[in-house]
């Protein structure tokens, strides 16, 4: 990290946002690993039971989809973070360099402005869950929808803020 | 004339956000929402939120991070090692041998990997310090690891199949068994293409003398067996219908962890770095797909798709030749773009006109696979390329494009073959019905 004052310094408020989301991104990752394996092992299981014991789990499909939504909103900032999302840099290199602060910049608000429209739409729609409170359609556990979209928001929430950061962290960078 | 006018501000636009070196889902996304906006409605933006949420919890899509476990999982083992090791010491007598044994390296480990470039990085890792130790020429031995490394989304399973089988709801399973056949042929064109290459110039590689007594030879195929029987259990279990690709998926990925587990490459550090890595492509994948599947939403509702359907057709030229065109559209966008995002971006736009005009969707997911197996070592944005120029620290990026540039030609060769006998690609799937 580098040092306050200096050209390219990286501000005290933005180094405890900067660690605040690692550690979000880290506590997320752990979380979204341990869904891919349950997610493994839930089928696992019903291989088992359908093939040695002729017994199915009806309610395998459902809870794999449902653990597929938290797995991908858990990720989805995690993987922005360590630059997981493919780009194409052929572009950017292309871009005078004195103007390359400013691609830079404009690049992380658009990232932040998808983001932030992407947060609102699911978020009226985790909202509009709640009001309803309707069971998820066509499921054979009695799994209210709420509890399933309720992770959109906080996933992309969490993509929003580590756009942010990048993005600051990336000016400052710049700069120096 | 005005969908193509539309496409061609839509390509514009993608490619001005691209430039801002933002995600590729990001801007497809953006380009999406703007669009819907626009010209189709404001209210219609919150339909990003319903791809979002219904895109997420499609089951079908619990494929993708099983087999990306799968791969990560023997990634870790050493297998790459061990069946470049064994490719070795059973085609040591062919010219190039070190090279063609690196294609049957990918090629087996593509059988377990669904992604190419994990496969370019494990085998290349290994591979490449491997040649040019012997002498190999540093281009011959960059350029077959990145060609090589390709097959992992040809030879199921595969995750380009899949995101193709949900874009255009083909069947997955059918997909993965109609690539079997055309990977097989690709992993010889690849090899032939070094024996002559090695044959016209030998200097390019220098003959191995490997001389293992027979007990040794049959050692190495002990050590690969397990991940070959995994490979066999996941792709027989989906061709002779006993399980789906998911119920594979899983089964695979088990397997992965208990072969790596049985090896002692496993501790908690490995697994986390699995499961990470699993993850965090997700995410991307399925970013991508809802970026991909958002700007096709919007292209759809202005007619687009559709409007290119009906432009084609009227364009009085043979179907054959209307496939071709796409298909060097393909390579061209491919020379830019990374190959899912080629994907997600065109398929949706050509794929009502390959059905209008009577093709197979399963042969045409098969041709896009392979033009983007091309787009994966072509120049300036070949993902392959910088793949390799990252496992192999001393790798030049000019090298790594200069070796791979020949194997276009073997990748184009089966194209205009599988143009001229489709049966290659869906012999098996009528077959399996």
């Amino acid at each position: 990290m580098t040092q306050p004052g200096r050209p390219g310094a990286i501000p005290a408020w933005l180094a405890a946002a900067a660690g605040f989301t690692r550690r979000v991104n880290a506590v997320f990752l752990a979380v979204s690993g341990g869904l891919a394996a349950a997610i493994m092992l839930v089928i696992l299981q019903d291989v088992v039971r359908r093939y040695a014991f002729n017994d199915p789990s009806a309610w395998v499909l459902d809870i794999c989809s449902f653990m597929l939504v938290y797995l991908f909103f858990l990720a989805l900032a995690p993987a922005l973070e360590s630059g997981s999302h493919v780009s194409v840099d052929l572009f950017r290199e292309l871009v005078p360099p004195r103007y390359r602060r400013a691609v830079l910049m404009l690049g992380g608000a658009l990232t932040v402005a998808f983001g932030a429209i992407l947060w609102r739409m699911l978020l009226n729609d985790t909202i509009e869950a709640f009001a309803d409170d309707n069971p998820f359609p066509a499921s054979t556990i009695p799994m209210k929808m709420k509890y399933i979209w309720v992770i959109g928001p906080i996933g992309v929430a969490q993509f929003v803020l580590t756009a942010l950061v990048l993005l600051a962290t990336g000016v400052r960078k710049a700069d120096g | 004339m005005e969908a193509f006018a539309s496409f061609l501000v839509f390509a514009l636009a993608l490619l001005a956000f691209l430039a801002t070196g933002i995600p590729v889902a990001v801007a497809t996304g953006l380009i999406g929402l703007i669009g819907t906006y626009l010209f189709v409605s404001p209210f219609a933006v919150a339909h990003i939120a319903t791809v979002a949420f219904s895109t997420s919890s499609y089951f079908i899509l619990t494929v993708v991070p099983l087999f990306i476990m799968m791969g990560e999982a023997l990634a870790v083992t050493g297998i790459g090692r061990d069946l470049f090791r064994a490719a070795q010491l059973w085609l040591h007598r062919i010219p190039g041998s070190l090279a063609v044994g690196t294609i049957f390296a990918c090629t087996g480990f593509s059988s377990v990997c669904g992604s190419s470039p994990v496969t370019s990085a494990t085998i290349g890792a290994m591979a490449v310090p491997e040649m040019v130790r012997h002498g190999y020429d540093r281009r011959l031995a960059l350029g077959v690891t990145a060609a090589g490394g390709t097959l992992g989304i040809l030879i199921p399973p595969s995750i380009a199949m899949i995101l193709y089988g949900v874009i255009t709801e083909t069947s997955i399973g059918d997909l993965f068994i109609a690539g079997l056949l055309p990977g097989i042929l690709i992993a010889g064109l690849l090899s032939l293409t070094v024996v002559a290459l090695v044959l016209a110039r030998p200097g390019l590689a220098p003959r191995v003398t490997v001389r293992a007594p027979l007990a040794e030879r049959l050692q190495s195929l002990k050590v690969v067996f397990p991940v070959l029987a995994l490979s066999f259990m996941v792709l027989g279990s989906i061709y002779f219908g006993v399980a789906t690709p998911t119920e594979a998926g899983a089964v695979g990925a088990a397997g992965a962890f208990g072969i790596a587990a049985f090896w002692g490459k496993l501790d908690r550090e490995v697994v986390g770095r699995i499961l990470g890595n699993t993850v965090r492509t997700t995410a991307m994948f399925m970013l991508l797909l809802i970026g991909g599947l958002f700007s096709a939403f919007m292209l759809t509702r202005l007619g687009v798709p559709q409007g290119m359907a009906k432009a084609l057709i009227a364009l009085d030229l043979p179907p054959w030749l209307i496939v071709i065109l796409i298909n060097l559209l393909l390579m061209a966008l491919g020379m830019f773009m990374d190959p899912m995002s080629v994907l997600v971006i065109i398929v949706p736009v050509f794929f009502p006109a390959i059905l209008a005009m009577g093709y197979d969707p399963v042969w045409f997911g098969v041709l896009v696979t392979i033009n983007i197996e091309i787009a994966a070592i072509s120049p300036p944005i070949g993902f392959n390329l910088f793949v390799l120029k990252s496992v192999v620290p001393d790798a030049e990026l000019s090298e790594v494009i200069n070796g791979s540039l020949i194997f276009i030609v073997p990748l184009a060769t089966g194209i205009l073959l599988l143009i001229l006998f489709p049966e290659i690609a869906v012999y098996l799937p009528a077959l399996a019905k």
